[in-house]
């Protein structure tokens, strides 16, 4: 029997985590952290992503021939991202600095400054030199290309 | 403060349910004496797949993030109730690196004027 909770209101004390099917109890954790996220603010963005994962507004995709890595990062302008390649290392920082418009009184503020920092690496060798990054609709896509090596080959199979 | 501008929560269409995520964007609201300022993080929204709209009195902004498998669509959703001092016909919205601007002036008996005090 499944128990799926909607709503941290019905969030039990203790579930064993073998009553969970996978897609419904991330998806009830992603629902529980938009919440905390709102009321403590982007903090655990400031770091990794939440409890130590990779940040669920950044993906990355295996494109055959390249890799695809993208983060959402609203407000942030080009001159406050930084991304360093080093073999299959991939490190990204990016601050975004809010101030209050000048002679507005807030009536409620839930987006936040912060500091975004990630640190991960890829599944395969990359050519970083001829490797894009391209800042768009508040989306940051990286496009890395596999290098020779790690390019993906079709081998026939023989009869024998 | 005043209380001219009121959330309304997200209902959660069985539609979408079905189709994509759902979620809910980080806003900031301000105000001056000639408007109010909705400010909404939307990631990924290009303004083709952006709809600010009126229902008098609610202010609904949707955004959708399109992908080819509609699991992974992504629809950012919120919805305020307006009061009466909102002009809404002269309502203006932009969005730029993912950030939405809604401009919603006052109508004009809720401007706030200063009066020149002349004396005798």
């Amino acid at each position: 029997m499944l128990n799926i909770y909607r709503n941290t209101n019905e969030w039990p004390g203790f579930v064993p985590f073998a009553q969970f099917d996978l897609p419904e109890s991330r998806r009830t954790f992603s629902n529980l952290r938009q919440d905390l996220d709102r009321v403590f603010g982007n903090y655990e963005q400031s770091r990794n992503g939440p409890f130590g994962q990779p940040s669920e507004n950044s993906q990355i995709r295996d494109a055959g021939s390249e890799l695809i890595v993208t983060i959402d990062l609203p407000g942030v302008s080009k001159k406050d991202v930084e991304l360093t390649i080093s073999g299959d290392n991939v490190f990204i920082r990016a601050t975004r600095t809010l101030s209050p418009p000048e002679g507005y009184t807030a009536h409620r503020r839930e987006r936040s400054s912060f500091k975004f920092e990630q640190a991960f690496q890829l599944p395969v060798a990359v050519e970083s030199k001829t490797a894009l990054a391209n800042l768009q609709d508040g989306v940051l896509t990286v496009t890395l290309p596999k290098s020779p090596n790690a390019q993906p080959k079709q081998i026939t199979v023989k009869a024998g | 403060m005043t209380q001219n501008i009121a959330e309304t929560p997200n209902t959660g269409s069985s539609e979408l349910k079905q189709r994509g995520r759902e979620i809910v964007p980080a806003v900031d609201i301000y105000e001056n004496d000639h408007e109010l300022l909705v400010i909404a993080d939307l990631p990924r929204v290009t303004a083709e797949n952006l709809t600010v709209e009126v229902h008098h009195p609610e202010l609904k902004i949707q955004g959708r993030v399109p992908s080819t498998n509609h699991k992974n669509e992504v629809i950012y959703t919120r919805t305020f109730r307006l009061d009466a001092s909102m002009d809404v016909t002269k309502i203006e919205a932009k969005i730029s690196e993912g950030v939405l601007e809604v401009h919603l002036p006052k109508s004009e008996p809720y401007r706030v004027r200063k009066i020149e005090v002349t004396g005798a």
